[in-house]
């Protein structure tokens, strides 16, 4: 059981710590009350209902990266140790592995709240000797803390003992490649829409708060039983402020990571978040992802074959790209998307795809922009009146399709593979 | 005016290192005869400038620190630990890579200046100690470590005073300095917390342009109101002269405030 003021036994016996930085000095010797009581305890419990160590279930990194030996063990990789040797074979693993597992830190509990009653997932961040609590935590807390909008996973509580960070969010029953899978090949357009649509919501209010989230991916967004879609891992997500040095271009998962990205361009804005919404966007109509590159020449391999090569006329600059002449791609007409997803001519939605894979990033269409177009028409107007916080389920006349081969469960039910929740 | 702004020219968002070239105007202070808030924000400002922190750290560092001497007192925790601390814990939201045996090397050498870095065994008990007190100060900002720092606002109203002056007026004097000066030392003071960043770029850039003796208001609104009015809503005449009034009294108590070697 996890208690909140078990903080405070760490913190008395840290004192002696705390105040050994002064006695060393040798000026002046301070003593750190051992009764002081911090005003931030709320005596709130929390009950580890059963314990389901993190077992990683995802297809993705089964059958690409043949790591699943890695995958049944709450094997972590820790990235963040200095000294150890990381090799090239790593990384490919690490980038095909489920984000809680390659999340390198955090072990996810289920949990239920005796409070409310309610299930939660208890994230559970091991504090490492050396540095402290872990870069991609403190963030991940400090922008949750500010994000409250119906389509981003809450975090309601923090908990922490002098050994770990546990981070309460509410418990979504799967995400949207689990999803996928369990609808067999192709979602009901109605459903892409209304998941979309949510994705498109969440990121706009993301976007506009100077956030970006860097790393989406269907593993990252979490859906419940009523369809509610949910953006999730803050991780590698960065407040956008003054640009004050170039980003390091090594943070969204391959398959999803748009081409400027791959050629080197750390002018990151929130329009690299947009290109994968329209991976993601394809995934969810035909069912197949759209470019499941191995290697960044793989990857930008499969964009130019479909896209066609980028010229000084579709992407102004490109000539000019070290990166982009030194692999000297063949120059490929590209081919239309349509004929790859023929699902793609209803609702115009070929038109917003197309605006979301635009090689200069600040052509693509922003999450704000794409709410609006003609593709979310069936939706009804209501789902633009939505305040922050409410669902869009809240919409008269918005309502999941029942998906083929896809069963409601009610929780209790999912004792399947899939169980354990993603980050 | 007093010292310490003409130290702290910035070039590009980073301290320059011009700190050396006028020693005389601002000696170096002695933290073991000091135990104040204030000591405590000029140290945090201090290693900031010798680690190479970015003006955001050294800004977010010194507005945690304040946050927690709100509701802790100086008795029961030492600043220079705390303002330790802060640096590490802003170094990791601001994503500005700082190594935490080099914030520890740099605090302990700005306390007893001139020995040699700790053995050690002592320097993994600071270790400790420092990682602890990283918990404890993420409880006191109740996890909230995102700061809504004033700088971006002040360059964007610099930008507008630009226009209103014209390039001739703007140039003859050193504003972005001065007013870069300003924001860095304002962290010296808990004032930071009580305004919001809006209003705090509004008087630090009314304080560098009565400095300079500038009028910017154009003929026809006269008096009518101050050109800071139109930035922010907050930003009345009276919460922007009456915090324009606290930076001036700030940079007075400095002397009294601080002890040198």
């Amino acid at each position: 059981m996890l208690h909140k003021s078990s903080t405070f036994s760490s913190f008395t016996s840290g004192t002696a710590k705390i105040g050994s930085w002064f006695s060393h000095i040798g000026d002046r010797r301070r003593k750190t009350s051992a009764n002081s009581v911090l005003k931030t305890s709320k005596s709130l419990q929390l009950g580890v209902v059963h314990e389901v160590p993190r077992i990683g279930s995802d297809g993705e990194s089964e059958e690409a990266s043949g790591a699943s030996d890695e995958v049944t063990s709450p094997v972590n990789v820790k990235l963040r140790q200095k000294n150890r040797r990381i090799t090239q074979e790593d990384i490919n693993k690490r980038l095909s592995l489920p984000a809680d597992l390659r999340g390198t830190y955090a072990t996810v509990y289920k949990g239920r709240s005796r409070l409310t009653d309610a299930l939660v997932a208890l994230k559970e961040i091991r504090l490492e000797h050396e540095e402290g609590a872990p870069c991609t935590a403190i963030r991940e807390v400090s922008l949750l803390k500010e994000l409250k909008h119906a389509n981003i996973v809450t975090l309601h509580d923090i908990v922490h003992t002098d050994k770990s960070l546990t981070l309460v969010f509410e418990y979504l029953d799967r995400d949207l490649k689990q999803y996928m899978d369990e609808c067999g090949a192709q979602l009901s357009m109605n459903n892409v829409k209304i998941f979309l649509f949510q994705l498109l919501r969440g990121l706009a209010y993301c976007h506009q708060r100077r956030v970006l989230h860097r790393d989406l991916k269907p593993q990252n967004l979490l859906i419940n039983d009523k369809g509610e879609l949910k953006l999730a891992d803050f991780g590698l997500a960065r407040a956008k402020s003054v640009p004050t040095k170039t980003y390091s271009n090594e943070v969204v998962t391959l398959w999803y990571r748009p081409p400027d990205v791959l050629l080197g361009s750390t002018e990151y804005s929130t329009q690299i978040d947009m290109w994968g919404v329209g991976c993601i966007m394809y995934e969810m109509i035909s069912g197949r992802p759209l470019f499941p590159g191995a290697t960044v020449e793989d990857e930008l391999h499969l964009i130019f074959r479909t896209l066609g090569t980028p010229t000084e006329a579709t992407w102004p600059g490109i000539s000019t790209n070290e990166d982009f002449n030194q692999y000297s791609f063949s120059s490929y007409a590209g081919e239309p998307l349509l004929a790859r997803a023929p699902r793609l001519a209803h609702d115009s939605a070929v038109g917003l795809l197309t605006k979301f894979l635009l090689y200069e990033a600040k052509k693509r269409i922003s999450a704000a922009a794409a709410l609006k177009h003609s593709f979310f028409e069936s939706l009804g107007h209501t789902v633009h009146t939505l305040k922050d916080q409410d669902s869009i389920f809240s919409c008269p006349g918005v309502m999941l399709t029942r998906d083929h081969n896809y069963k409601v469960t009610n929780g209790s039910q999912a004792k399947t593979r899939r169980q354990s929740m993603h980050f | 005016m007093t010292s310490s702004e003409e130290n702290r020219i910035v070039c590009q968002g980073q301290f320059s290192e011009e700190n050396s070239v006028k020693d005389d105007f601002n000696p170096p202070v002695d933290y073991t005869k000091n135990c104040s808030g204030f000591s405590g924000a000029r140290f945090i400002i201090e290693c900031g400038i010798k680690l190479k922190a970015s003006v955001l750290t050294v800004a977010t560092a010194a507005t945690y620190y304040h946050k927690f001497y709100e509701d802790a007192s100086l008795d029961e925790y030492d600043p220079y630990l705390i303002g330790c601390t802060c640096l590490y814990l802003a170094s990791k939201v601001e994503d500005d890579d700082i190594k935490i045996r080099d914030i520890i090397n740099v605090g302990i050498n700005c306390i007893r200046r001139g020995e040699p870095p700790l053995s050690l065994d002592p320097y993994f008990c600071m270790r400790d100690s420092l990682i602890q007190a990283e918990l404890l100060l993420m409880r006191f900002l109740g996890f909230k470590m995102k700061v809504d720092l004033p700088h971006k606002y002040l360059l964007h109203y610099i930008q507008s005073i630009k226009d209103w002056l014209g390039n001739e007026v703007f140039d003859s004097v050193p504003i972005i300095q001065l007013a870069w000066t300003v924001i860095q030392d304002v962290y010296h003071s808990p004032i930071v917390l009580k305004y919001p960043p809006q209003v705090l770029s509004a008087a630090i850039l009314n304080l560098v342009v009565q400095v300079h003796g500038i009028v910017v208001t154009s003929s026809e609104e006269v008096n009518a109101h101050s050109w800071f009015t139109i930035l922010h809503p907050d930003c009345t005449t009276k919460t922007v002269w009456e915090v324009t009034a606290k930076i001036v009294l700030m940079y007075k108590e400095e002397n009294s405030l601080i002890l040198s070697v």
